[in-house]
């Protein structure tokens, strides 16, 4: 990874090209974390702060300077991810880093509150059938139309539609019991 | 780091953005009830200010609800999401130490609902205005067609407007409150007006002492002048036909289907099918009344396999009419809370009956 690369780097026909970000950022962020936490936090923290760095650059791609640099970025994400994760307040980093930093901290909050949701969420799709987990993925991922999924998949369009039912009752059932409502 | 690793990391991060498209799409309005977010009412649900005159809101982060008084329709949530609304805020005008504003207002075909935000200054217990009616509201158009106007028992207004409304007060603060108008149009479709004249005279509170009704008459001179925006103006309803019909005793050709950015409108001006128990629905007997409804439950449904209820609210005007003679059921109407965000190039119609059968109408569009 050339540390100094910029943003239009990664844009290919208008659209951030993720699989190759994560691929190429992916032990630079390790690293980074590392270096805040050193032995402070578990594998399992680690990969969920790697998978949520990237999560959030997606989510903000359409706000990104194509002109400025991506590790810049992605230092600002992670920096405040692990902070979140292990409340430590003084962190010694490069300005630049927070300079680039995508977000106010108000507005990182209502991302904070979305993992969280996603969190449960991925919990409940954790325990549900393999196939179940497949066509959740093809539909909300890929966006695939049902009938491609069930020819995909070789079942029906009516199996495909009521698994997606049941999944998305079972979802807002379980957000529900997580402490979310549907009320403002 | 070694592949395989990047490889499970790629897979999280795909289901991550998996589920946070699953939450745009099914507009998953979760607040974690741990935290208090939102102030008293729906103030903060009304994020953009305009300080210039009507905006589109479609910047709004975490899905409304109820911006217009709970009396509206999931249907109207939805638009409401879909940055189908305007915010307005006219001007204050002040008569009796009572300020009042239009903020903002949301039309279409089925659907009219305009939220006021009132002012009250020192001396006012907010208490007092828990119950409110603009009395003697009437919004008129460029044309002058009458758009809105309150019923009053004593004097009808020719031309005048017949649907069902709502008003309903909800306090922001100490001194202020929203009323929210929410109108549905049952027989007519509201215009493709330009220009909204709003004014009333009369603000009614009601309370009631000793189980006693008692009203109190705030009168002033409130008048408001409010541009449409052209995305209201130049809606499209979108019209289906019937594709297919598993009952014999409908017409398939006399049934209207139409869906609009607020809701979706369905009427059949006859049944007679043989699915339906009419002899139930004309037995004065005891029994369960559960089956004495004709059509016990009704959804649409999607290609892509979500489903819609029926608008239990304020545009829920469905219903039928059960004639003396002859078995069947004559100017049935529902309307649904599918919407044009949702609906696809076929819906499907699903009605269960007293008979325990299912009547399925799949609709296309035209």
């Amino acid at each position: 990874m050339e540390k100094g690369k910029r943003i239009q780097k990664y844009i290919h026909n208008h659209e951030i090209e993720l699989e190759k970000i994560i691929e190429e950022y992916s032990g630079y962020v390790y690293k980074i974390i590392r270096n805040m936490a050193n032995s402070h936090l578990s594998d399992e923290d680690i990969e969920e702060i790697i998978s949520d760095t990237f999560f959030i650059l997606w989510k903000n791609r359409e706000k990104l300077d194509e002109e400025k640099i991506l590790s810049s970025y992605i230092a600002g994400i992670v920096k405040n991810l692990v902070r979140e994760k292990t409340r430590v307040i003084n962190i010694h980093a490069d300005i630049l880093d927070y300079e680039n930093i995508l977000q106010d901290g108000q507005k990182m909050d209502m991302i904070y509150e979305e993992r969280e949701r996603i969190y449960i969420i991925e919990k409940v799709l954790k325990n549900m059938k393999e196939e179940d987990r497949m066509i959740f993925h093809l539909y909300y991922y890929a966006s695939m139309k049902i009938k491609d999924i069930a020819d995909k998949l070789k079942v029906t369009e009516f199996n495909v539609k009521s698994r997606l039912y049941r999944m998305r009752k079972k979802i807002k059932k379980e957000l529900e019991k997580g402490g979310y409502s549907h009320e403002g | 780091m070694k592949d395989k690793q990047t490889e499970k990391i790629l897979k999280n991060v795909k289901q991550k953005i998996a589920i946070s498209n699953f939450e745009k799409e099914e507009r998953l309005d979760m607040k974690n009830t741990r935290k208090s977010v939102f102030k008293i009412g729906i103030a903060a649900c009304c994020v953009i200010v305009s300080m210039t005159g009507i905006v589109f809101a479609k910047d709004i982060g975490n899905f409304v609800k109820n911006l217009f008084g709970k009396n509206t329709s999931d249907g109207v949530d939805i638009a409401v999401n879909e940055g189908y609304v305007a915010n307005v805020n006219t001007e204050y005008q002040k008569a009796e130490g009572i300020e009042i504003s239009v903020e903002s207002l949301i039309m279409d075909d089925f659907n009219f609902a305009m939220n006021f935000d009132v002012i009250l200054s020192e001396g006012y217990h907010i208490d007092e205005f828990e119950r409110v009616e603009l009395s003697d509201l009437i919004i008129t158009d460029e044309t002058e067609k009458i758009v809105f106007n309150t019923r009053n028992p004593m004097t009808e207004i020719e031309g005048g407007y017949m649907g069902s409304y709502s008003m309903l007060s909800t306090k922001k603060s100490d001194n202020e409150f929203t009323i929210s108008l929410s109108a549905t149009a049952n027989t007519e479709a509201f215009p493709k007006s330009k220009h909204l004249t709003v004014k009333f005279t009369k603000l009614t509170t009601s309370q009631y002492v000793n189980e006693q009704r008692q009203d109190t008459v705030y009168e002033g001179d409130w008048s408001f002048e409010v541009d449409v925006p052209a995305e209201f103006y130049n809606r499209e309803s979108v019209i289906y036909k019937v594709k297919s019909c598993n009952a014999e005793g409908i017409d398939i050709n006399q049934v209207t289907a139409v869906v609009s950015n607020t809701a979706f409108k369905l009427s059949i001006p006859e049944i007679s099918t043989d699915k339906i128990d009419y002899t139930l629905l004309k037995e004065d007997t005891v029994g369960s009344i559960y089956k004495r409804i004709a059509i016990q439950k009704e959804y649409v449904e999607t290609e892509d396999g979500k489903q819609f209820e029926i608008a239990a609210r304020s545009d829920g005007d469905g219903g039928y009419t059960v004639p003396e003679e002859g078995d069947k059921i004559i100017n049935y109407h529902q309307t649904f809370n599918l919407t044009k965000y949702d609906a696809t190039d076929e819906i499907t119609v699903h009605m269960f009956t007293n008979k325990g059968e299912e009547i399925t109408i799949v609709l296309e569009k035209m």
